[in-house]
């Protein structure tokens, strides 16, 4: 009785730990629930612990089950999975019904071994250390978080081990149930008082903020990444590769956020809600040609921003399936509600303000043509309220500044020129990238004056905040945009390209008005190209790839203080992609790694087997026994026997003394014969020669 | 160690009268069998002249013992011819050199001129009597000995002659438990008068003829001539091993394999015999000297490092 209660719970806590390699799985790919997994896992080892008719029977109809109740069909689902086999066969991936009865196979096998091993410390040490494995390999790279799971998963296996050691040796002893509650005891105690387990269990990797203009944080470095408070710029930071997001569907596209319209002198503040013409969301005049455009974004944590490739952001399509749309302000919806700040933040409003993991977006990517861009008209679009704000520049700005504005415009006539004499401007003079070195303005230093005139170094946010006051005083309605640029290509899925966006892609860049065409993006930083952010249309060559189309990214690489090696905040490189596919997996890594290993800490009995091999089925000659006899030599030397020097007979004495036994001396004898009495090899040499190597390798 | 039956019942014979020494017996069987001579150094007192003249009761042989003195000369140990009166012939009288084991006692008290007379006799096999040949007897074996502390009065052997020394063996005082054995042997008896001979002179000269049967590979070869070249190479030695000193290493490896009853040679025979067969013919520098090495010490150090040779092919190192 109390044997059958141990294996039910040896069983129920090996289906528990198993269970945790559902939701990594079964969570990178294109299923929508997880439950039918569970079932075919867990059931199949429930089943397990009934005679072998019934855990079949059991297994092959919940497996039906399971599939009926998911599908809804049998017969359609074997046509599909007929397809899908046809597809191996003609060399795609798998899709969905193989990978669902692979599952299902899976955890049969699992049940299988579980029941016919019971109890083994070998297999349940094999399964903490694969579920523990799996679950930290997916939280580190992909989008599962194991934050919560991998406790309870520590602590299912403790039990697990406890349980299977109650197996091995049954005992009525007190103190093991004594010890087990102690140490389970400590972990729960140590997790609950330990301050991540409230926010952080995942690790460097996927986490961080970058919070670097932080109150009391002035002097410190900050970390790369898509900030809320940008009062006071400036100031060197660290890299993050941290994953915020990643997109797919669309093209390599700058992904905006909000744009600021205050520039207080050291930084960025809030705008105010400015009475408009504009819709929110709406970037470009009506009679620009638009394209739209659909992005799936999928977030590695809850973030409280949208981010969007264009204009009017116009649906977004959650985890929860509730669709709605963004357009209007502040419209209320039966699960959430969303809305679009002054800035042009999307803003969910819910009470942490964080997004789903999961968005379907739409919006509509404007494409301006050379006549647009090229207009020169009296702003009369924008109300005298946003003018004043667009044109709003510190009293507190040095005169020089302005003075320096009107000297880089002075061949220029349309903003568009001006624009471009700007961006001219910083890639021209000796104005240098680096985000390490970087000066944060003190006292009454203003931000971009420190820039533009002594320091000449920094990152995106010294060149588009310059770029912006600049064309300001020019009289170019201008605003500061944050974002993110296009991110680092994946790999193509389903024949689209992926893009991981991370901490380190955060940017800023600016928008000026131009009378007729709107809000016109521009990329001010040294070393970034536009391409991905500007689209022109050529009435000539609609159809020619964008890149050519821009002369600033022709320009680009001629550019002398282009640094050598950018760091890290992501230039347009088209080969991405193709590197990328190229490049071995990680999991191929992980793979070769664990190959070598197995072969490393075998490498004894492999090499003993190779030699078996390779000697055994020789003919025995002189020169073959001699090199037998060397490589036994080599391997007891290789065990601390000493060989130079020594006769045959003097190691074997020793050899013989050291194991106890009269084979090598046996051996020494048949090999002395044969060569200083120079007789005929005698072949039960090689019977003694494979003992003694076991014996020596083992 | 496992001998050839003959050869135990020789070391068994010797055994009832010299307590432990097995090392010393089948060393001096050995020179016996490869047709050597033998030297042994050693304190006076430890049994070199009881070894000798036991070794000539077992293997029924004839016993000399030359004592040596400064004043001896060369026809002391030849013999001379002297004029018979009766006969009226000159008559040959033969000299102590003719008999099968000689024991030449304390070789280095006499004058050069007599132990190159001797030695000559070793090498040659036969003297000189007025002209006269006079072929000595078969099996002749010498077993000489020196006194390596009485210096006084002493004419150190030359290296030439050292050198027709096959083996040079040194006896060493017996432990404490072979000591007390001694006393008991010799308490209330002499256990000489009772050794019976074992081995005719003939199956002596059979073993002799046999020993020279035993297969030497080229494996062996290889570590011999090694091992000389060793003892020329190393900067301790300003003489190394003679081609005369090769010879005898194989020459005495053999007979070590013979006497244990093997038909071929091991390096563990040429390793057990190259400091008896190198020792006295190998020279230091005065500087190696003068730091305290050892002939000894440095045989054995070629020993320690020496690879030993498994191939058959010939390879120069």
């Amino acid at each position: 009785m109390r044997e059958w209660i141990v294996r039910i719970i040896y069983t129920l806590l090996a289906a528990y730990l198993l269970s945790f390699w559902v939701d990594p799985i079964v969570g990178s790919t294109t299923f929508d629930a997880n439950w039918p997994f569970y079932f075919l896992i867990i059931v199949p080892l429930l089943a397990s612990l009934s005679p072998w008719y019934t855990f079949v029977g059991i297994s092959v109809l919940n497996f039906f089950v399971v599939l009926y109740s998911y599908h809804g069909s049998l017969l359609d689902w074997f046509g599909l999975w007929m397809e899908d086999l046809l597809g191996i066969l003609s060399g795609e991936l798998p899709n969905e019904a193989i990978f669902f009865s692979a599952m299902g196979l899976i955890g049969f096998f699992f049940a299988v071994l579980v029941s016919r091993t019971y109890p083994s410390y070998s297999l349940v040490l094999g399964i903490i250390v694969s579920t523990l494995g799996i679950m930290s390999y997916f939280d580190t790279w992909t989008l599962y978080d194991g934050e919560g799971a991998i406790l309870f998963a520590i602590i299912g296996s403790l039990l697990l081990l406890f349980v299977t050691d109650l197996a091995k040796r049954p005992s009525q002893s007190f103190v093991r149930f004594i010890s087990i509650g102690l140490l389970l005891s400590v972990v729960v105690a140590l997790a609950s008082i330990s301050p991540t387990l409230e926010g952080d269990w995942s690790d460097r990797i996927t986490t961080s903020f970058r919070n670097n203009t932080d109150e009391g944080n002035g002097s410190g470095t900050g970390r790369v990444g898509y900030g809320v408070n940008d009062e006071e710029l400036g100031g060197p930071f660290e890299q993050d590769d941290g994953i915020v997001f990643i997109a797919r569907g669309v093209p390599a596209r700058y992904w905006r956020i909000e744009a600021k319209a205050i520039y207080t002198g050291k930084g960025w503040i809030e705008t105010p809600v400015l009475d408009s013409e504009f819709k929110r969301g709406q970037l470009v005049d009506s009679n620009v040609d638009t394209t739209p455009e659909q992005a799936l974004l999928r977030f590695d944590r809850r973030q409280t921003f949208v981010p969007y490739g264009g204009e009017y952001p116009q649906a977004a399509e959650t985890e929860s399936g509730t669709e709605f749309l963004v357009g209007e302000i502040e419209e209320s919806f039966p699960n959430e509600t969303i809305f679009i700040r002054p800035t042009g933040k999307i803003v969910f409003n819910n009470d942490s303000q964080a997004t789903p993991r999961t968005i379907q977006l739409r919006y509509s990517v404007p494409a301006f043509s050379e006549a647009q861009l090229a207009l020169n008209r009296d702003i009369t679009t924008l109300t005298d309220e946003e003018k004043q704000a667009y044109l709003q520049l510190p009293d507190t700005l040095p005169e020089r500044v302005r003075e320096l504005a009107l000297e880089i415009t002075a061949d220029s006539e349309t903003p568009n020129e001006k624009a471009k004499a700007v961006q001219a401007y910083f890639r021209n003079e000796d104005f240098k990238y680096d985000t390490e070195d970087v000066a944060k303005p003190e006292g009454d230093t203003d931000y971009v004056d420190q820039f533009l005139f002594d320091t000449q170094l920094g990152y995106c946010d010294n060149f588009s905040t310059s770029a912006a006051v600049l064309l300001r005083a020019n009289g170019v309605p201008t605003r500061w945009v944050k974002g993110f640029t296009m991110g680092d290509a994946r790999g193509v899925i389903q024949g689209e390209t992926e893009y991981t966006i991370r901490n380190r892609h955060a940017h800023s860049w600016i928008e000026y008005f131009i009378e007729g065409a709107g809000w016109v993006p521009l990329e001010p930083t040294l070393s970034f190209s536009e391409s991905n952010l500007l689209q022109i249309e050529r009435e000539t060559d609609t159809d020619s790839d964008p890149v050519e189309n821009d002369p600033q990214a022709s320009q680009d690489g001629n550019t002398p203080n282009r640094p050598q090696q950018d760091l890290l905040i992501d230039d347009v490189s088209t080969g991405d992609v193709a590197q990328e596919s190229r490049s071995i997996p990680v999991w191929g890594w992980i793979v070769i790694a664990f190959i070598s290993a197995v072969i490393i800490w075998n490498r004894k009995i492999i090499e003993r087997q190779i030699m078996y091999l390779w000697w055994m089925n020789r003919p025995l000659t002189d020169s073959s026994l001699v090199s037998m006899h060397r490589y036994l030599m080599k391997r007891l030397r290789a065990n601390g026997f000493k060989v130079e020097g020594r006769t045959p007979s003097e190691l074997a004495k020793e050899v013989d003394a050291y194991y106890e036994s009269n084979d090598m001396m046996r051996l020494t004898h048949l090999f002395e014969q044969a060569v200083y009495a120079e007789q005929a090899p005698n072949s039960k040499y090689k019977e003694y020669w494979k003992i003694m190597i076991r014996r020596i390798m083992s | 160690m496992s001998y050839r039956p003959a050869i135990q019942s020789i070391i068994t014979a010797i055994e009832t009268v010299i307590v432990g020494k097995e090392d010393v017996i089948a060393k001096s069987l050995t020179a016996l069998l490869a047709g050597g001579h033998v030297l042994l150094e050693d304190v006076p007192g430890v049994g070199k002249t009881m070894l000798v003249r036991t070794f000539s009761r077992a293997i029924d042989l004839e016993f000399k013992r030359i004592q040596f003195t400064p004043d001896m000369l060369p026809s002391d140990l030849t013999g001379i011819s002297m004029y018979n009166q009766k006969t009226k012939e000159f008559e040959y009288r033969p000299g102590p050199l003719m008999g099968n084991i000689i024991l030449a006692d304390e070789i280095n008290r006499t004058s050069p001129k007599t132990q190159s007379a001797l030695l000559e006799a070793m090498a040659e096999r036969s003297v000189t009597v007025d002209g006269e040949l006079k072929v000595l007897p078969s099996p002749f074996f010498v077993m000489a000995t020196q006194n390596p502390i009485e210096h006084e009065g002493t004419y150190p052997l030359p290296e030439a002659q050292l050198d027709r020394f096959l083996l040079k063996i040194e006896m060493g005082y017996p432990t404490f438990n072979e000591e007390i054995a001694l006393l008991t042997r010799f308490e209330k008896t002499e256990p000489l008068e009772a050794l019976q001979s074992v081995v005719s002179k003939e199956e002596v000269e059979q073993m002799q003829r046999e020993v020279r049967e035993v297969h030497v590979s080229s494996a062996v070869k290889q570590y011999i001539v090694r091992l000389i070249h060793e003892s020329r190479k190393d900067p301790n030695t300003y003489l190394g091993g003679s081609p005369r000193a090769t010879l005898a290493l194989m020459k005495a490896a053999q007979a070590w394999a013979y006497i244990q009853n093997r038909d071929f040679v091991l390096p563990d025979d040429v390793k057990a015999l190259a400091t008896s067969v190198l020792g006295h013919r190998v020279l230091l520098t005065a500087e190696a000297r003068y730091k305290g090495r050892t002939a000894n010490q440095l045989i054995t150090g070629w020993l320690e490092t020496l690879p030993v040779p498994m191939d058959r092919e010939v390879k120069e190192v």
